[in-house]
């Protein structure tokens, strides 16, 4: 009997032993695409309090503050039309860009389309962890209107090398800045609004700030 | 004693002590820099713009800088004990457009060589101080690329790469771009880096990536999509896939090296900085399976080789690790300064 429980143990430790000799197999965390419940309200995973810009903290680390310069924002669940909107502590400034998930490989990838400064001032692509180099950014999305995602952002593609000028008015389509090419893509081809006051000008505060978009990631 | 004594007295002091603090200033930066000499050195980029560099020889942390500007990437170059790194900056009035040069050897002041276009994304050695460097630019004729010499500190050409989509990678003195279209259509372009003229060698609709060489044959990755992906060996002439096996993969297709006789690949992704995963995974060429996975803790964001070591950068631990490949066994855990905060960049200088 001894014998017996002795062998039953070995061969149950032998079993242990090989399982976690082995390879960890487990496998990367699925996309999920996003979408709207049944009775059109927007799910809760996709539709995160947008935490107040003004008293989010936007001190330097040196003094206590989150201002860090960069955060952890996911691009795990980023689709075609989606657009990060990034900011280092001024709510009047940060940065804008909108996701062509065809080209996301990872975060190295240039997938997502922007508008630049000086000394060139052109709308172009930018790395998706360049929007990680911020104190926050929010990931935000356009729900019921996601079939539009794809036109959206390939018109704001097809103005790639157009000249940037942040003095421009939004209905000027001849010149760009970060947040107006994103607002006038989905302004232009899916009749979407996304300037929350309806100003002059549209900044990355708008777009996040608009009723029609939700939030669905953050990073701080 | 009269005052006038006590006054030259005191003199004489003050002067011995700063004689005696220069002196030694002196020789802690001659030692240093004798000590660099000869050695192997890791230079270490974090995400804010930082670098450090790490006598791999000793174990010690020998200096660390400010860069000017945020930095996406970081090369070593031998050949004149040099880091070069990628200064892209952020966006308004944080852009930037220099690489900059930090010397290694002598641990002097990093200097920054002025380029033709901003943001700079990526940054690989092509010959004895001449680097090659990709901007996030995308013209009509595709994504701006420019060829630096460090030594002269100027840029000597430039040109276009068609849908390029990352970094472009450096492989037995080709250069290898990874591309995609708008419409979703992926390749692989082979560039001479010295002229900057690119080809089409593969195309279809996994992403292939190019990340080393082994007894003459090319290895990387076929991303299908995200955190999916296969190992693949690629022919070194045409470009073309020979080879390939899925890999389960805990996080992400990160970068690959070869270490005696094998490739070891890390699994991280950027894409969740949460879970960026833990394991570095140890791939046998011939038959391209998998042999070992190499639990690291901390996220091993990116690795190198020195001699018959590997090099891993640890994202989350801010540990600089250094792993015998065969057995896994980690003979060296290097604590980084507390001014570097998640490095995820490593290049050594040999």
């Amino acid at each position: 009997m001894r014998h017996t429980n002795f062998r039953f143990a070995a061969a149950i430790a032998a079993v242990s032993i090989a399982i976690t000799a082995l390879p960890n197999p487990a496998i990367a965390s699925p996309k999920v695409t996003k979408h709207l419940n049944s009775d059109g309200s927007i799910p809760k995973q996709w539709n995160l309090p947008t935490p107040q810009l003004a008293s989010d903290d936007t001190t330097p680390e040196a003094a206590g503050g989150d201002g860090d310069g960069r955060n952890n924002i996911s691009f795990v669940n980023f689709d075609n039309g989606d657009f990060l909107c990034a900011f280092d502590g001024a709510l009047s400034s940060g940065h804008s860009g909108i996701w062509k998930d065809s080209l996301y490989t990872g975060s190295t990838s240039y997938c997502v389309w922007s508008a630049n400064t000086t000394p060139v001032k052109e709308v172009l692509r930018e790395r998706a962890n360049k929007y990680q180099g911020y104190d926050y950014c929010y990931g935000e999305w356009v729900p019921g209107h996601t079939a539009s995602g794809l036109a959206v952002v390939n018109w704001c593609a097809a103005q790639a090398g157009e000249p940037y000028n942040i003095a421009s008015s939004k209905t000027d389509f001849t010149q760009w800045y970060c947040s107006k090419l994103v607002w006038a893509g989905w302004k232009v081809k899916a009749g979407v609004d996304l300037d929350a006051n309806g100003g002059y000008w549209v900044t990355p505060a708008d777009l996040v700030n608009d009723s029609e978009s939700s939030t669905f990631a953050y990073g701080d | 004693m009269n005052g006038k004594s006590y006054l030259r007295t005191a003199l004489f002091v003050i002067a011995a002590v700063f004689a005696m603090v220069a002196v030694g200033i002196g020789w802690n930066v001659i030692r240093t820099s004798r000590s660099a000499e000869g050695h192997s050195l890791a230079g270490v980029l974090d995400t804010k713009g930082r670098v450090v560099v790490v006598d791999l020889d000793t174990g010690r942390v020998l200096k660390q800088w400010a860069l000017r500007s945020w930095a996406f990437d970081i090369a070593a170059d031998s050949s004149n004990r040099t880091f070069v790194t990628a200064q892209s900056g952020g966006a308004d009035v944080d852009v930037d457009d220099k690489v900059g040069i930090v010397p290694a050897g002598n641990l002097g002041r990093v200097e920054y060589v002025t380029l033709r276009k901003p943001n700079p994304g990526g940054v690989e050695v092509v010959g004895d101080g001449t680097v090659l460097v990709d901007h996030g630019l995308d013209g009509k004729d595709g994504m701006y690329v420019c060829l630096v010499d460090t030594n002269k500190r100027k840029v000597i050409r430039d040109g276009r790469v068609r849908d390029l989509n990352v970094p472009l990678r450096v492989v037995d003195g080709i250069a290898w771009a990874s591309c995609a279209s708008l419409d979703g259509r992926r390749s692989l372009r082979m560039m001479n880096p010295l002229k900057l003229k690119s080809e089409e060698v593969l195309a279809g609709t996994d992403f292939p990536v190019v990340e080393t060489s082994l007894r003459g044959s090319l290895y990387g990755w076929l991303i299908s999509e995200p955190g999916k992906g296969s190992i693949a060996r690629f022919n070194s002439r045409t470009g073309a896939v020979e080879a390939s096996t899925p890999v389960d993969l805990e996080a992400g297709a990160g970068r690959i090296v070869s270490v005696r006789g094998k490739l070891v690949a890390a699994d991280y992704s950027g894409d969740d900085l949460d879970a960026c995963g833990s394991n570095l995974l140890v791939f046998d060429p011939e038959t391209m399976r998998l042999v070992k996975a190499i639990r690291v803790s901390g996220g091993p964001c990116d690795i190198a080789v020195w001699r018959d070591r590997l090099v891993v950068c640890n994202y989350h631990d801010q540990q600089l690790l250094v792993i015998d490949p065969v057995s896994g066994r980690t003979e060296r855990r290097i604590q980084l300064p507390k001014m570097i905060e998640l490095p995820f960049q490593v290049a050594v200088v040999d």
